[in-house]
């Protein structure tokens, strides 16, 4: 009886210490650098701008969206565009890289219960000799990354970042843009979207901000559509281009993106598949003859609008549907041709029919 | 003579007093003859003074007066309303903002006719005195509000075809200067990111016969930004790497040019594909691999792996590693490679 009452004890005890030191416990109340990552950050990109001398500061936001607390820490990494592609790089910290030095955090390291967010304000403390324009990333990972794979495993680390556009306003910064092409991607459509490129390089030290329009005009009809050029207000960084897809597709029929539950459907090359798209609600948007695209795209450069204009032309030929009316047109017209002949050759054989029917009488009449 | 007439006097006198004393009476009866409904509103849809309202009028009848048929139902507006001609007084009778339990006015007229102040309508016979009934004047042309006051007394009454008033009460109007509240509201620019699981397995072991993929690990980006998004991803060793005695780094094969390498048959190669959903999202060229033997060169250092052009509810990038190994590659177990993840709002 008394040996049953200890081992009972023991197994209690060795019950409670298991309890303790079970993982799915400790990771219950804190998370250990595993499982599910779910961040969001607010606002995006930052545009600030400051006297060198100065410093400026910035709140970001940062919720944990995940359903345990988690563990973060805030890095500074810096974006550039590329130069040919216009496309944003990131990189970590180079050598060269002072104005890292610049910044500094409320928070670098912190914890973020679940469901909670959290402002980490970045103070950026510009020195009389900085000029013109840096890029950063504040950068937001757990402070654990550190995951022993097991076999064959690889790992993932996931961060979410704010891109920063930090402008150090000197006399002397250059905001120049150059247009590299204005382009449709070919000279003859059968159906819309025409879509147009547009290229805009910065030429100056400081990044830009364009936008503008494109009239599209056809003979008299002056202006057939409006289209905007970077109604999101995307900025072109300096030393690099940046490119504006715009596409005009309000035509009927035109071509869409084939979708399923709301992703494009793509061949076996990834490329998305198009379909066209017979909406008879915009019937009276049939599209052909020859357009005319004028773009016009302002900006400025600290002292005025600078205005870039260029101009496109193309031809939209429906060459099916036309092919269609007119066999369709050639049918009628060998139909209507047909039906009048015999009506013709009616009227002409019942005149025949009269004129015999009245020489036969005559003759009668003369005979009699 | 004299006092004939004066008797005549006299007993037209006394008809007369009689007269006078008997009619307050009848005067009185008169009176209770129209009493207050039981209840009544002439609701008007806009408060603004000098503002063109539409409106609502409900009444319920006495049990007093139930009796008597209904033929007309007449709304006095207080003076500085400015009421439209006859043409305007539409009616009809949907019960959106009606109070509860009230039904139509029946028989209401289509058009009421306006006559200065006061617009009557015919109306057929209200017959419960426990029924709201209601009807409401659809055109914002029929009255003008007067100027911003309180308690202007206006009247409803309903009569008998023959214009016996069978109920009346006084109605108080108050406009007001403003009656409407502007309403603004913050929409932030946010960007959320999700990445479900840290470990990526391979399927099964890495051979010189066919490529080897992991399950594949998809992030989920969630957006209001204007410009969409960009992801980035950055490989810790630009190959699998192994700890175990004598093996050696499986490389990851060509480089970032934005074509994908395709790992050939008895060769070493790792590579990334890149797979999204959503209608503006796309795997950067680099990492776009049809083939089940191709994918994009990992670098240590961070190269675009994904992108969307606008905002988005829900896309994704699913990221799998692909490797193939040549016959004479060192066997081990922990090959392995730590991938970065970086997802951010466009500029």
């Amino acid at each position: 009886m008394f040996k049953n009452r200890k081992i009972s004890k023991l197994l209690l005890f060795a019950f409670a210490i298991s309890i303790i030191l079970t993982p799915s416990f400790a990771s219950a109340q804190m998370n250990t650098g595993s499982g599910e990552l779910r961040l969001t950050t607010s606002p995006l990109p930052i545009n600030l701008k400051v006297t060198p001398g100065n410093a400026v500061s910035a709140p970001v936001k940062i919720k944990n969206d995940g359903n345990q607390s988690e563990d973060l820490k805030v890095t500074l990494m810096k974006f550039k565009a590329d130069p040919i592609t216009g496309a944003a790089q990131l990189f970590d910290r180079q050598a060269g890289d002072d104005y890292f030095d610049w910044v500094t955090f409320s928070d670098n390291t912190f914890t973020l219960p679940s469901n909670e967010w959290k402002t980490v304000t970045a103070t950026f403390n510009v020195p009389t000799s900085a000029a013109f324009d840096y890029y950063y990333a504040i950068v937001f990972f757990r402070q654990q990354q550190q995951i022993k794979p097991g076999d064959r495993q690889t790992v993932l680390n996931g961060g979410t970042a704010t891109l920063v556009l930090l402008t150090a306003e000197v006399p002397n910064a250059k905001k120049e843009l150059q247009l590299d092409q204005f382009t449709v991607e070919k000279n003859i459509f059968e159906f819309l979207p025409v879509n147009f490129d547009v290229k805009l390089k910065n030429i100056g030290n400081v990044h830009v901000i364009p936008h503008g329009d494109i009239f599209i005009s056809k003979g008299d009809q002056k202006e057939a559509a409006v289209l905007h050029v970077n109604s999101t207000q995307g900025a072109i960084l300096p030393n690099s281009p940046r490119d504006f897809q715009i596409s005009w597709n309000d035509g009927f029929p035109n071509y869409v993106f084939k979708q399923e539950n709301g992703n494009n459907v793509q061949d076996a090359q990834g490329k998305p598949i198009e379909q066209l798209n017979w909406n008879w609600a915009n019937a009276s948007n049939l599209r052909w003859g020859k357009y005319t695209a004028k773009m016009l795209v302002v900006y400025d450069d600290g002292k005025r609008d600078v205005p870039i204009e260029a101009e496109v032309s193309f031809w939209v030929i429906p060459w099916r549907l036309l092919g269609g009316s007119l066999v369709v047109l050639i049918f009628v017209l060998v139909g209507l041709k047909s039906t009048l002949q015999n009506i013709f050759k009616k009227v002409k054989k019942v005149s025949v029919k009269k004129e015999i029917t009245v020489k036969t009488k005559t003759k009668k009449k003369k005979s009699n | 003579m004299l006092k004939e007439w004066r008797k005549k006097i006299s007993i037209v006198n006394l008809i007369a007093m009689l007269i006078a004393i008997v009619a307050p009476f009848f005067a009185a009866n008169n009176a209770l003859a129209a009493s207050n409904f039981t209840q009544s509103m002439v609701r008007l849809d806009r408060m603004q003074g000098g503002a063109a309202t539409t409106g609502t009028i409900c009444a319920k009848p006495t049990a007093l007066n139930l009796a008597q048929t209904e033929g007309k139902v007449i709304v006095t507006f207080p003076a500085g309303f400015t009421v439209g001609v006859s043409a305007n007084w539409a009616t009809g009778t949907s019960t959106t903002t009606w109070p509860a339990g009230a039904i139509a006015w029946p028989t209401i007229q289509a058009t009421g006719t306006a006559a200065s102040q006061i617009v009557t309508f015919t109306s057929g016979d209200l017959t419960s005195s426990s029924q709201l009934y209601c009807f409401n004047w659809i055109s914002t042309s029929s009255i003008t509000n007067a100027s911003a006051a309180s308690n202007m007394i206006g009247y409803l009454e309903t009569q008998t075809s023959g214009s016996a008033t069978i109920d009346k009460t006084s109605i108080a109007f108050s406009t007001i200067t403003s009656d409407t509240i502007s309403v603004t509201g913050i929409v932030e620019p946010t960007f959320s990111f999700a990445l479900p699981t840290n470990t990526d397995n391979f399927t099964t072991p890495l051979t010189n016969g066919t490529t080897s993929a992991t399950t594949g690990s998809t992030a989920t980006i969630i957006t209001n930004a204007r410009n969409g998004w960009t992801a980035w991803v950055k490989s810790a060793n630009a190959g699998l790497v192994s700890a175990s005695p004598g093996a050696t780094t499986i490389t990851s094969t060509g480089t970032y040019d934005g074509t994908p390498t395709t790992l050939a048959p008895a060769t070493t190669g790792y590579v990334l594909k890149v797979a999204t959903t959503g209608a503006a999202a796309n795997p950067a060229a680099e990492y776009l691999s049809p083939s089940v033997d191709q994918g994009g060169t990992l670098s240590t250092t961070y190269q675009i792996a994904a992108a969307g052009t606008a905002a988005t509810a829900s896309d994704t990038a699913t990221f799998t590693e692909r490797a193939r190994v040549s016959a004479t590659q060192p066997p081990a177990t922990d090959y392995t490679d730590t991938l970065t993840v970086i997802a951010a709002g466009q500029f």
